[in-house]
C-alpha cells in the first residue's frame, strides 16, 4: 500500500462551521434588499464585445480614410476588417468563451498574450519600407509629430474599446484576473492598432512600432494590472 | 424530490430568492471557513475573510455564470480575498515587526496529540501554504485537481505534485508524533 493510499483511509478534518453570530451578520448583508439580478450569458456577452469593439474599429477606419483617401480604400478596409474581426474573435473566444471554471487553458491564453502582439511587430516590420536611424527620426519634427500623433490615436481608441470590455467582464473572474486583464487590454488594443495601421500613410519602421506596435503591449501590460482591480470580484 | 444542487441554490439566489441563500450558505460556508482558517491560522482573521468572501459574492452574483460549477468560483474569491488581506497587511507599517517582517502567526505547543484526528490536524497546519491549500481544496472541500488548479492559478499536474509532497510530510510528522508519544 502507498503512503498516499495510507492517508487517504484517515479522516481528513471535518469543516468547522462559522460563529452563529458571524452567519447571522453575513445573512443580513446578504438578504437585505435583496433583488433579482439577470446576468448576460457568456455568448450574449462574447456578442457584445465583438459589437462594441466593431463599432469602435469602424469608426476609427471612417476618420482615418476620410484624412488619407485611398485609390482601393473600400477593398482594403473590407479586407482589413475581415481580419481584424477574425483575430478580435480569436482573443475574445480564447479569453472570454467560456466560464471561468470552465475555461479554456491557461496557456492557450498565454500564448495568445505573447504572440498576437509578436506576429503584430513582424507584419509591421515587414510592411515597413524605409527606417531611418535613432538620430534622424529625432530630428525630423514631422516624423516625430505624425508618430506621436498615431500613438495618441491608437491608444485613445484601444484604451476606450478595453475600457468598454472591463465593463462588460467586470468582477467576472476570480481564477485568473490578471491574464484575463491582458486579454482584455490585447482585445481593445487590436482595435486601435489595426485601424491605424490600416489608414496611416507612414511606412517608417520606426513611426510603425512607435506609434502603432507600442499601443498594444501597452494596452496589454495596463490590462495585466487593472484586471486584479476590476475583474476579480 | 432530490436536494437542489448549489448551482441550482446559487441561481435562485441570483434571482432574489432569500431562502435560496440560507440554503447555500449552510451548504458552502463551513468549506469556505474551513478553508480560510486552513490558510491563515487564525479563526478571528478567517472569520473576518469570510464575511468579505460572502460580501464579494453577493456584490458579483451578476456575474456567476450559469452552468459553471459554483465551489471553485467561490473558494478562488475566498483566497483572493486572503491575498489581498496578506497584501494590505505588508503595506500596513504597524503589522511589521522591528526587522521588517510580516509576524508569523504564534504557534501554540498543545502538548502530545490527544488521538489521530488531533496529530492529524495538527500535521496539516504545519505543513507549507502551498501543500495545506492543495490538500484542503482537493481531500477535504472534494475539488477536482482540474478545479483546484484553477483556483490556485496551477496546473493539475502542480497540484497532485504539492499534495503529494503534503502527504509525505504529514506522514514523517504523523510518525514523529507516534514516537514522542511513546
Amino acid at each position: 500500500m502507498t503512503q498516499g493510499n495510507r492517508l487517504d483511509n484517515l479522516s481528513w478534518p471535518a469543516p468547522r462551521p462559522p460563529s452563529a453570530e458571524l452567519s447571522r451578520s453575513i445573512a443580513e448583508h446578504c438578504q437585505t434588499g435583496l433583488k433579482p439580478s439577470r446576468p448576460a450569458s457568456v455568448h450574449t456577452r462574447v456578442l457584445v464585445s465583438i459589437a462594441l469593439s466593431g463599432i469602435l474599429f469602424g469608426t476609427l477606419l471612417v476618420i482615418g480614410w476620410r484624412r488619407h483617401p485611398p485609390h482601393t480604400a473600400v477593398g482594403i478596409a473590407l479586407l482589413g476588417a475581415l481580419l481584424w474581426g477574425v483575430i478580435q474573435a480569436s482573443v475574445l473566444i480564447v479569453g472570454f468563451g467560456r466560464p471561468p471554471g470552465r475555461r479554456g487553458s491557461r496557456l492557450l491564453r498565454w500564448g495568445v498574450v505573447g504572440i498576437v502582439p509578436v506576429v503584430f511587430f513582424a507584419h509591421l516590420t515587414s510592411a515597413a519600407t524605409n527606417v531611418l536611424s535613432l538620430e534622424q527620426f529625432f530630428v525630423v519634427p514631422r516624423s516625430l509629430r505624425s508618430t506621436v500623433v498615431c500613438g495618441v490615436h491608437s491608444l485613445l481608441f484601444g484604451a476606450l474599446a478595453s475600457v468598454a470590455l472591463f465593463a462588460l467582464w467586470r468582477r467576472s473572474d476570480p481564477f485568473s484576473p490578471r491574464l484575463t486583464g491582458a486579454v482584455t487590454g490585447l482585445a481593445g488594443g487590436l482595435v486601435g492598432a489595426i485601424a491605424l495601421d490600416m489608414t496611416c500613410p507612414s511606412l517608417e519602421a520606426m513611426h510603425l512600432w512607435l506609434g502603432h506596435g507600442l499601443t498594444l503591449v501597452t494596452l496589454v501590460v495596463a490590462g495585466w494590472f487593472a484586471g486584479r482591480r476590476w475583474l476579480a470580484p | 424530490m432530490s436536494e437542489p444542487t448549489i448551482e441550482e441554490l446559487m441561481l435562485a439566489y441570483v434571482e432574489g430568492n432569500a431562502d435560496a441563500f440560507d440554503s447555500l450558505y449552510r451548504r458552502i460556508s463551513s468549506q469556505i471557513f474551513a478553508y480560510l482558517l486552513r490558510l491563515t491560522r487564525e479563526r478571528a482573521r478567517a472569520e473576518d475573510l469570510l464575511q468579505i468572501t460572502f460580501s464579494k459574492i453577493h456584490r458579483a452574483r451578476a456575474s456567476y455564470f450559469k452552468g459553471a460549477p459554483l465551489l471553485p468560483w467561490v473558494m478562488a474569491i475566498a483566497r483572493r480575498s486572503f491575498l489581498d488581506e496578506r497584501r494590505a497587511a505588508k503595506s500596513r507599517a504597524e503589522d511589521l515587526s522591528q526587522d521588517g517582517n510580516i509576524p508569523e502567526p504564534i504557534k501554540v505547543d498543545h502538548g502530545i496529540p490527544i488521538d489521530l484526528a488531533d496529530a492529524l490536524e495538527r500535521a496539516l497546519d504545519e505543513l507549507p501554504t502551498a501543500y495545506r491549500e492543495a490538500i484542503q481544496l482537493t481531500k477535504i472541500a472534494g475539488l477536482s485537481l482540474a478545479e483546484a488548479a484553477e483556483v490556485l492559478e496551477t496546473t493539475p499536474t502542480a497540484v497532485k505534485l504539492r499534495v503529494h509532497r503534503g502527504y509525505t510530510r504529514i506522514r514523517e510528522r504523523l510518525e514523529q508524533l507516534q514516537s514522542n508519544s511513546q
